[in-house]
């Protein structure tokens, strides 16, 4: 048995095999439970984070002599802070605002605001190239835009250019609803059904509008508030 | 414990010299994150992204080993900080110099071939990028551009846009920015001289829905229409 744990002065080739193994699940275990947030919702400092869990989790396999002591003890302080500071954020908005940042108006009613533009380092080249990016060409149709704390920039436009919804035409718009999945690759969930207030009865009678006998035959199927059904086929 | 296997190098590490190094390395590295501000994920240039993964992998390699010393290590991360902070200034100062310009990829539902080869793109990725910005009909698109972060930005012509209040000649009333005002019965002050308000005006609000005590709001939310949002 080929030496794999521990501090290790020659290791071999077999003994990394059986490592990155080993980090294979260390690394899956700490995406797992670590990273609650998805990528693109963390903030800088969470974003160095999960850097420093991947450099930490595949240290064991750059050198022999780097032992899976040297990597958890790190990975359980990091996560002993990291839970901590998220535990007191939870409960006091000011610490929470001091980890995390706060949101920074850079637009207010139309006018740039030079001194935030000038303390986050952000040219007038970026905020013109994030605000196109938000589907805004002219500067002159943005009444707020706001540096959100995870880096993205949110941008309100001006009142009169903002489409035209139901509300200003005096149009009563149909409420919207999520439909229930009733059918997911032939199996039935009956609970969904139940739910909407219609049985299996009506169900294989609507069915038979869409020549379907077989309720296994249908990938997809749901239902909406007023009763409406979608249906898709396997074939 | 040994102070000067935690701060120089040693052999070996015990756990707690571990977990201090660890703890040590940890704040530093949230230190510079802020000292950066809060650029990174969002706005993401290859320099950033190159700049973060960096500095991680500098703390990272002095947690794990013992012969590396800490100090070097902090001292590498100040001076890492330093350079980005130096470079976030030029591109300030000096936009033309360090960044670099978006591309025009369509202009007027043409396609620019030169600029879509420099970029590095093929048909297929632009007509992916297309379909992902909701903009399938080429034709209807005025302008893509490729910008300096990496994403793509994309006007579409306006008359294939959806109608707005303008186009259609209503006036709306103007609106504010929404804002947490209170917060377990708190009230920012900030927010609230910001937008011309007063307690009385906050009492008054709070009495039309029948709340005497600012105490017993958990959340109160400064609607765009200028009015009060509670939530208990």
């Amino acid at each position: 048995m080929p030496k794999v744990f521990g501090v290790i002065k020659n290791i071999t080739l077999f003994g990394y095999v059986i490592r990155t193994f080993v980090v294979g699940i260390i690394v899956f275990l700490t995406g797992r439970y670590m990273l609650k947030r998805s990528i693109n919702q963390l903030t800088a400092y969470d974003f160095i984070l999960v850097w420093i869990l991947g450099a930490l989790t595949v240290a064991p396999l750059l050198d022999g002599e780097i032992s899976f002591t040297y990597t958890i003890v790190p990975l359980v302080t990091l996560f002993f802070w990291h839970f901590i500071i998220s535990l007191i954020s939870q409960k006091n908005r000011k610490v929470s605002q001091f980890f995390n940042g706060k949101p920074v108006i850079l637009i207010d009613n139309g006018k740039i605001i030079k001194e935030n533009i000038k303390k986050h380092f952000i040219n007038i080249d970026l905020l013109m190239s994030e605000l196109r990016l938000k589907n805004v060409f002219d500067i002159s149709e943005v009444k707020f835009a706001v540096l959100e704390t995870n880096g993205h920039l949110s941008v309100i436009k001006k009142e009169n250019l903002r489409p035209v919804t139901p509300l200003d035409l005096n149009i009563t718009a149909k409420p919207s609803d999520l439909p229930l999945v009733i059918i997911n690759d032939g199996i039935l969930f009956e609970d969904n059904l139940a739910k909407s207030g219609v049985d299996i009865n009506w169900l294989i009678t609507n069915l038979s509008m869409y020549n379907v006998s077989d309720i296994s035959s249908i990938l997809l199927a749901t239902i909406d508030k007023s009763k409406g059904l979608y249906v898709s086929k396997k074939d | 414990m040994n102070l000067y296997t935690i701060f120089f190098t040693g052999e070996r590490l015990t756990i707690l010299e571990l977990f201090i190094r660890s703890s040590i390395l940890y704040f530093m590295l949230f230190g510079s994150a802020k000292a950066m501000g809060f650029r990174q994920p969002g706005i993401l240039t290859p320099y950033n992204f190159l700049m973060a993964a960096g500095i991680s992998h500098i703390a990272a390699s002095r947690m794990v080993n013992p012969k590396s010393s800490l100090i070097d290590g902090m001292v590498i991360l100040i001076i890492f900080t330093l350079i980005y902070l130096f470079i976030s200034y030029l591109y300030f100062k000096a936009p033309t110099f360090v960044s670099q310009k978006p591309v025009i990829l369509v202009k007027n539902g043409k396609v620019i071939k030169n600029n879509l080869s420099k970029s590095k793109l093929t048909i297929d990725n632009l007509f992916s990028i297309l379909r992902q910005k909701d903009a399938h009909n080429i034709q209807k698109v005025d302008y893509l551009i490729a910008e300096a972060t990496g994403d793509f930005s994309i006007s579409i012509n306006s008359s294939s846009l959806p109608v707005t209040k303008k186009d259609m000649g209503i006036e709306p009333e103007p609106d504010i920015l929404s804002e947490i005002l209170i917060y377990e019965g708190k009230v920012d002050q900030e927010v609230l001289e910001k937008n011309n308000l007063n307690y009385d005006w906050i009492k008054s609000q709070l009495k039309t829905i029948n709340i005497g005590d600012i105490n017993k709001v958990f959340l109160g939310i400064l609607t765009p229409d200028k009015k009060l949002y509670v939530s208990q």
